[in-house]
């Protein structure tokens, strides 16, 4: 048999979700897969069941039935939030687990073996987090269920299922949890912080502190995550007698409306507009987008009629003037040659001062060399007056080549 | 044509997405007794529905991208559920006492909902209230309290709706 594709094992678990939800509920029900039902939904949902085997989903049975293979089980009740509840005794086992690893940790010196175990410490301590939370969750889950009461079970049922949660996992969970217990797995887990926190700073080996730095912050954010779920466990829980003693039919609505928010349509309330109807400036804004809407009619500028020509306002055109200098270098007494060729250019006004000197901020560029002679002068004149400047010379400016390396 | 006493007030009101109270709100009346020419008005002029209950009136719209509604629900489901969770009778007390806005705000961060609250646009438990006022949902008080309005009831009826929503599924399976 060949081995799937993990990407096409993936696809199938998201393209038939529902079929896995309904797979899973029948798992979980009848805590295995019968042949008949298998075949039946299969039939239903148009899959070929021998699919499942080969992606690994179900495990076929001796006697003919299947079951689910676990980690699937665990991803998507992990991915849907649905839990299943572990026996207390299968908490429990991380205790005894955590206190074999720590008490080997003690005595070890080997670099080999301190590796291993501190390895094996961080992934216990990870898997006792992961099953603390799920546990909880789904016991927040069996009482919320039982405080709302959709199904409306009778109040004594409902009194006996809620005793039966708070003997057989609420409290012994508690006890786990209790740090003041010498025997809760809390307490041990205080004593590997202790440790890992003397390790990581006093250990000869770098490898070795590493790797008891990492347990110490992963001890730490577990009892973070512990002390949350201890709080759950005391306010939701614990109390949960007292809690299902009374029923509201709107507070089982809203139960399950929290349950999945984005499910139900809530009540359209209107989204507040921006502009509001009687709006003080009304007019004026209507009036300027208007004013941008209306088609202008052209306008005519008739001077055939002896009206003196329209002035239009000179604008220096810095490209323009750049191109006339490249063109004419090299240049002899810049300010002179400027001088004259603005009077050309500007026909209708006079070579004030101010294009004088956008005219020689040009010169300023990178891309010309200037030389001056200091005896040289030369007037530049306007109107009211003149200016002494001295004669440069623009050219070309010459880019040595780089020395070539012998 | 004549339009109704303080017309204005009415509809920038209501188009502010406001509940208009009969308790405290002397526009109740005026919509009440010309509800035939509001509900054509909204509908002709803006497309939308106003909507009439015992006790207030609001605009509803189509528009699907309305979120806050959707915010406004989760809030007081976690309210209702952490008052009752103290042993109080949740209805009761949203429905006629006063709370305090740290009070609120301790039992929101405290619930066991909170991660809800928290996918969805809530930020600040006080600035989460001043839009609650805006629309006339809450009143604020002097000193840092509130009280819930009548308007709550529409809260309360969607939550039945839900539970009947969810009966009609678990019965069908």
């Amino acid at each position: 048999m060949l081995q799937a594709e993990p990407r096409t094992v993936l696809n199938f678990l998201s393209d038939k979700f529902d079929f896995m939800l309904e797979l899973i509920a029948m798992n979980k029900h009848d805590a295995i897969i019968h042949d008949e039902k298998l075949k039946k939904l299969c039939q239903k949902e148009n899959i070929d069941w021998r699919k499942l085997v080969d992606y690994k989903i179900i495990r076929e049975l001796q006697q003919g039935d299947f079951e689910l293979r676990k980690p699937i089980e665990i991803f998507i009740n992990y991915i849907s939030e649905d839990y299943k509840l572990d026996l207390p005794e299968n908490i429990r086992k991380y205790f005894n687990s955590i206190e074999e690893i720590y008490e080997k940790l003690l005595g070890e010196e080997n670099p080999e073996s301190l590796h291993r175990l501190i390895s094996g410490m961080i992934d216990e301590v990870q898997h006792f987090i992961e099953t603390i939370e799920s546990n909880t969750r789904s016991l927040l889950n069996e009482s919320k269920e039982l405080k709302a009461n959709v199904r409306k079970i009778e109040y004594v049922e409902k009194i006996k299922k809620a005793t039966y949660f708070i003997d057989f996992y609420i409290v012994p969970l508690n006890k786990i949890l209790d740090a003041n217990h010498t025997g809760s797995v809390i307490h041990k887990l205080s004593l590997v912080r202790e440790q890992a926190n003397k390790e990581r700073i006093y250990n000869p080996d770098f490898s070795i502190r590493s790797l008891y730095e990492k347990l110490y912050n992963q001890v730490i954010s577990a009892n973070v995550e512990l002390v949350k779920n201890s709080r759950v466990l005391t306010k939701e829980l614990l109390p949960l007698l007292e809690r299902i003693k009374t029923e509201s039919q709107i507070l089982a609505g809203f139960m399950e409306f929290l349950k999945k928010p984005n499910f139900y349509d809530t009540p359209i309330l209107l989204k507040r507009t921006r502009h509001a109807t009687y709006d003080p400036d009304a007019y004026f804004a209507a009036k300027d987008i208007w004013d941008q809407l209306v088609k202008q009619d052209e306008v005519i500028l008739n001077t055939a009629d002896g009206q003196k020509d329209i002035e239009l306002p000179w604008v220096f055109d810095r490209v323009k003037f750049k191109k006339i200098i490249t063109q004419s270098l090299p240049i002899k007494n810049y300010f002179l040659w400027s001088n004259n060729l603005m009077k050309n250019e500007i026909t209708r006004q006079d070579f004030d001062f101010d294009k004088f000197f956008a005219m020689s901020a040009l010169i300023f560029d990178e891309d010309y060399d200037i030389t001056f002679d200091a005896s040289e002068r030369t007037e530049v004149k306007f109107s009211g007056l003149t200016l002494d400047v001295p004669s440069l010379t623009i050219d070309k400016k010459v880019t040595q080549k780089p020395k070539q390396e012998v | 044509m004549d339009y109704p006493n303080q017309h204005q007030q009415i509809v920038k009101e209501l188009l502010d997405g406001k509940f208009i109270l009969s308790q405290s709100n002397p526009l109740y009346e005026i919509i009440k007794s010309n509800i035939e020419f509001y509900k054509a008005f909204f509908h002709t002029s803006f497309g939308y529905d106003i909507l009439q209950k015992k006790t207030y009136f609001f605009l509803t719209s189509n528009e699907s991208n309305e979120k806050f509604s959707r915010d406004i629900t989760i809030f007081i489901g976690i309210i209702s559920y952490e008052l009752d969770n103290e042993g109080k009778n949740f209805q009761d007390l949203i429905r006629f006492s006063i709370f305090e806005y740290d009070q609120v705000d301790v039992m929101v961060r405290g619930s066991v909902y909170f991660n809800v609250l928290e996918s969805i646009d809530f930020g600040d438990t006080r600035r989460f209230l001043a839009r609650l006022s805006r629309i006339n949902l809450i009143e604020e008080l002097e000193g840092d309290k509130f009280r819930f309005t009548e308007a709550i009831d529409l809260f309360f009826d969607f939550a039945l709706t839900v539970l009947e929503q969810k009966k009609e599924k678990t019965a069908k399976k």
